[in-house]
């Protein structure tokens, strides 16, 4: 399923329309380039959540938690080199949490979740135009 | 009285000795021991694993400081914000040393060991305005005074030192990209491309229109250009950067009317910033403060001297568990 965005309202009106398509899951791995719109994706789910924090990237961070009605994880895996630094920062915990976890850059750890996920594609077309896609190849 | 200060919230493991306020006995970094101390070959990017040295890197700012345990009047520790990993490390050694010693072991703000990292070495007249810049925060603070903060503005997506990181991703530089861009920098034109500030009526940031911005017009260029263009690229986010600081630093200086202007964190390091801040600072008649280089990246000398300050003056933490999101208290 693609979907198209030329500002950040829209963005944050997809990523509400995706999340509620796909209520039950609850681990959405974020791919695509720099400037694609993963952290205002982020920033649009906690809005249509009513959630007032001020969601900022992670990739220094590595995670940004959030409080909200429940915990939202929000994770960059970027920095890290292999599976084993995933490990050492916790991430099987925060993906048996249960709770909402994004994570970007996740291509270290993906064939190793045992949690049924969808991957969501950012692509920037030109500097307005967004391509946000979502694949389904999670194990349901 | 002698406090030991130990950081590991995120990628730093560090420890710091500090005798009463001003006394730096020691400061021991992990990256800047490791190649020389352990002998192993720690990659810059796997140093969120240097947690495993803290035994060492503590002992060894004893060792530094020419101090032993029994001498060690007060233990700080960073519990917040921060990777929780991470900071369980850090929490669970200091509470062994509280315990197997018997000393006070107080938790500290890293965004407050940050700000407070000025106030070893220089003698600030407040209120000031404080502009916190890292990889991982970018945060406009009013400080009325020790423990007194205000939050007027920080950024709603990318740090400030996170756009300088991402534009040398883009640019093929390497990490970390704050020191490289600055290099690179110094031969470019800083006006060849010409970004805006962004959110120009708050006092927020945005950064990630940057990296976006910069994406976008290399992905255009030839080869060629690339080539041609990239140190000029490298000055003009650099520009940009330091002008989208300032103007809200600017505004909050109009506002706040403060004594002094500090600048603080690893973007603190940057000296095209720094001296933009100190010229700006010297135009209104403001004092300016920025850390000694060793000072503005993650260490464990200011999370001493955050600890002294608020053992001393009664408003010390005393729960220590970790908070990731800690947020600065605001009085």
């Amino acid at each position: 399923m693609k979907y198209y965005s030329n500002s950040v309202e829209k963005t944050y009106q997809i990523a509400a329309e995706i999340m509620k398509r796909y209520k039950s899951l609850r681990v959405f791995l974020l791919k695509g380039e720099l400037g694609g719109g993963k952290t205002t994706f982020v920033k649009g789910f906690l809005k249509s959540l009513g959630c007032n924090e001020n969601v900022t990237s992670p990739t220094f961070t590595i995670v940004q938690e959030y409080d909200c009605n429940e915990k939202i994880y929000h994770i960059d895996l970027y920095r890290l080199s292999d599976i084993h630094e995933a490990i050492d920062i916790g991430i099987d915990e925060y993906l048996d949490s249960g709770s909402y976890v994004f994570i970007e850059w996740p291509e270290i750890i993906e064939k190793e979740i045992d949690e049924a996920y969808i991957i969501i594609n950012f692509k920037l077309q030109d500097i307005n135009n967004r391509i946000i896609e979502v694949i389904e190849i999670g194990k349901q | 009285m002698i406090t030991l200060g130990i950081e590991s919230s995120c990628d730093e493991t560090s420890c710091g000795i500090l005798s009463d306020g001003d006394n730096v006995l020691s400061n021991v970094i992990l990256t800047q021991e490791i190649h020389s101390e352990f002998g192993g070959v720690v990659p810059e990017i796997a140093s969120r694993e240097h947690n495993k040295f803290i035994y060492e890197i503590v002992e060894k700012a004893l060792n530094n400081a020419k101090v032993r345990m029994d001498d060690i009047d007060l233990i700080g520790i960073t519990n917040g914000p921060g990777l929780i990993g991470a900071l369980m490390v850090g929490i669970a050694f200091a509470k062994g040393l509280a315990m197997n010693y018997k000393k006070p072991v107080i938790a500290v703000n890293h965004i407050e060991g940050h700000i407070l990292a000025n106030f070893i070495v220089s003698n600030i007249k407040l209120p000031a305005v404080v502009m916190m810049v890292s990889g991982g925060h970018t945060e406009l603070i009013l400080m009325k005074d020790f423990g007194r903060y205000h939050v007027l503005g920080r950024t709603i997506d990318d740090a400030a030192g996170e756009a300088f990181d991402k534009v040398a991703r883009i640019l093929g530089l390497g990490y970390p990209g704050g020191p490289k861009i600055e290099k690179l920098a110094e031969k470019g034109d800083e006006n060849y491309l010409k970004l805006p500030i962004a959110i120009r009526k708050e006092l927020n940031f945005s950064f990630s229109g940057i990296k976006t911005a910069v994406m976008y017009h290399y992905r255009e260029l030839s080869e060629n250009d690339r080539e041609l263009h990239r140190a000029d690229i490298a000055a003009s986010i650099q520009k940009t950067i330091a002008d989208n600081l300032l103007y809200k630093v600017e505004k909050a200086v109009g506002t706040s009317k403060p004594e002094s202007l500090i600048l603080s964190g690893g973007v603190a390091a940057n000296s095209y910033i720094r001296n933009k801040f100190e010229k700006f600072s010297s135009e209104i008649g403001v004092d300016f403060y920025a850390p000694p280089l060793k000072l503005c990246t993650d260490n464990g000398i200011m999370v001493a001297k955050a600890a002294y300050e608020n053992y001393i003056r009664g408003t010390a933490t005393y729960n220590l568990n970790p908070v990731p999101n800690l947020k600065l208290i605001e009085v």
